[in-house]
């Protein structure tokens, strides 16, 4: 059995060890490729991930400028501000006052019925506010002469004037004007003492005293959703604690 | 396909590879390609499978080549990579092993040498591919690469004594299979 063993493998050897075969082209040139090729393959890499990272980054900021729904509004001193705005005028820059124009608003009226306890908290990076800083302000046509002041937010191609909007003014201790928008409807001026208060919402005060207010100023520029991300109260002593929370999924408020 | 060199040494040609010359690379696989296919078309089901296994060990081959310190000769060190590769590459591509054989020899028919002396070449490949796959890879490192039961229970990854059985059974298969194309083309045997 095992000569015959020995000799059967014996066989198949001598017939197969030297066996030859040609291979087809491809074979090098895969094998050539991957020795090679891997120089090449890795220079697209960094110009993919560069694009890519270019992409990214654009959509992030578009996203964030169509969040945009309310008027931005950049109080820039305390304390008095007035402003002189021309009637029917749709133009930004037409303010005396310090008072600096946001470029972006998106939002027009119709929607912002629904918005009235909406207000924005805004603040200039240079400003130094010790106070309460500032509201949005609308206007409404009708109550134009009754009620305190409301502006609408320019830029908006406001279709008639026989909407209504909302008022809302918050102001706190003394008030601050803080944005005066001109638009299509009609202006005036507003000297900060002849602001009532015609709260239509509870509305928070706002005011950079503690990290809280700091915080949720930034958070403000940020989301510009009604109840943002996270929203902080000042208490007493100047202290803040959160009253409210946004995450999509659960929101809290305290009211 | 057989590539003169008159000018060049192996160890010349390796060297001019190691410093990456696509052109010596090219010259070394034309030297041994064919050979290579056909040691890995005896672990391979098929050409194009060979020629998988071909293509991943002359990768490995290159890229290990400094490892080759010149003990024993080129072509040896090559088929044993080649030979790894292609086990490796199998076990990646198809389930484990089989140990079970279906057929039960007890009596291992007697063959004829000259009947195997006889045969094609192919034929004789084609025999040793239709076997499972780890009748083919012990029979092949054993009878053809020439290792010991030892050392194919490494690279294989099986016991010593599953290597021993598993060639006797090889062997039975094929003396059947020799069998089986000696009566078809020399007639009825008696």
């Amino acid at each position: 059995m095992d000569m015959q063993d020995k000799e059967f493998d014996r066989l198949f050897n001598s017939k197969l060890e030297n066996f030859e075969l040609e291979p087809s082209s491809m074979v090098w040139e895969n094998i050539a490729g991957e020795l090679h090729g891997k120089k090449a393959k890795r220079s697209i890499t960094p110009y993919l991930s560069i694009a890519a990272s270019i992409i990214i980054l654009a959509s992030i900021g578009l996203l964030f400028s169509n969040q945009a729904e309310d008027t931005f509004v950049k109080p820039v001193k305390r304390g008095k501000v007035v402003a002189k705005i021309n009637k029917a005028e749709t133009s930004d820059n037409n303010t005396k006052s310090t008072v600096v124009m946001a470029p972006e608003i998106t939002k027009e009226p119709a929607n912002e019925v629904e918005t009235l306890s909406k207000h924005r908290l805004f603040i200039a990076p240079k400003v130094v506010v010790d106070e309460p800083v500032n509201q949005v302000i609308t206007k409404t046509n009708d109550q134009a002469k009754t009620d305190p002041i409301t502006i609408n937010q320019p830029a908006l191609s406001l279709p008639v004037p026989a909407q209504k909007e909302p008022v809302m003014v918050v102001p706190d201790k003394e008030t601050s004007l803080s944005v005066i928008i001109a638009d299509k409807q009609q202006v005036e001026t507003i000297s900060t003492e002849t602001l009532t208060e015609t709260m239509k919402t509870p509305v928070k005060k706002r005011g950079i005293h503690s990290l809280g207010g700091l915080i949720g100023a930034l958070v403000a520029k940020v989301d510009k959703r009604e109840d943002k991300l996270i929203e902080f109260t000042e208490s007493d002593d100047n202290g803040s604690t959160i009253t409210g929370l946004n995450l999509g999924l659960i929101k809290i408020k305290k009211k | 396909m057989i590539l003169l060199k008159p000018t060049y040494t192996i160890a010349e040609l390796l060297n001019r590879c190691l410093s990456g010359e696509r052109k010596a690379q090219e010259m070394l696989y034309k030297e041994f390609a064919s050979k290579m296919l056909g040691v890995c078309m005896r672990y391979a089901t098929d050409r194009m499978e060979a020629e998988d296994m071909l293509q991943n060990g002359f990768i490995k081959v290159f890229k290990n080549l400094k490892d080759y310190r010149g003990n024993g000769s080129f072509e040896g060190w090559m088929r044993r990579i080649m030979v790894h590769c292609s086990i490796e590459y199998y076990r990646k591509h198809h389930k484990m092993m089989q140990i079970a054989d279906v057929s039960d020899i007890n009596n291992e028919p007697s063959v004829n040498p000259e009947a195997i002396d006889n045969m094609d070449v192919n034929d004789l490949l084609g025999l040793i591919q239709q076997l499972s796959p780890g009748y083919r890879m012990v029979f092949n490192l054993y009878a053809i690469e020439g290792y010991a039961h030892k050392e194919i229970a490494e690279i294989v990854g099986i016991t010593e004594g599953a290597s021993k059985s598993q060639l006797s059974r090889a062997r039975a298969i094929l003396k059947e299979q020799v069998i089986k194309m000696e009566n078809k083309g020399y007639g009825y045997a008696g």
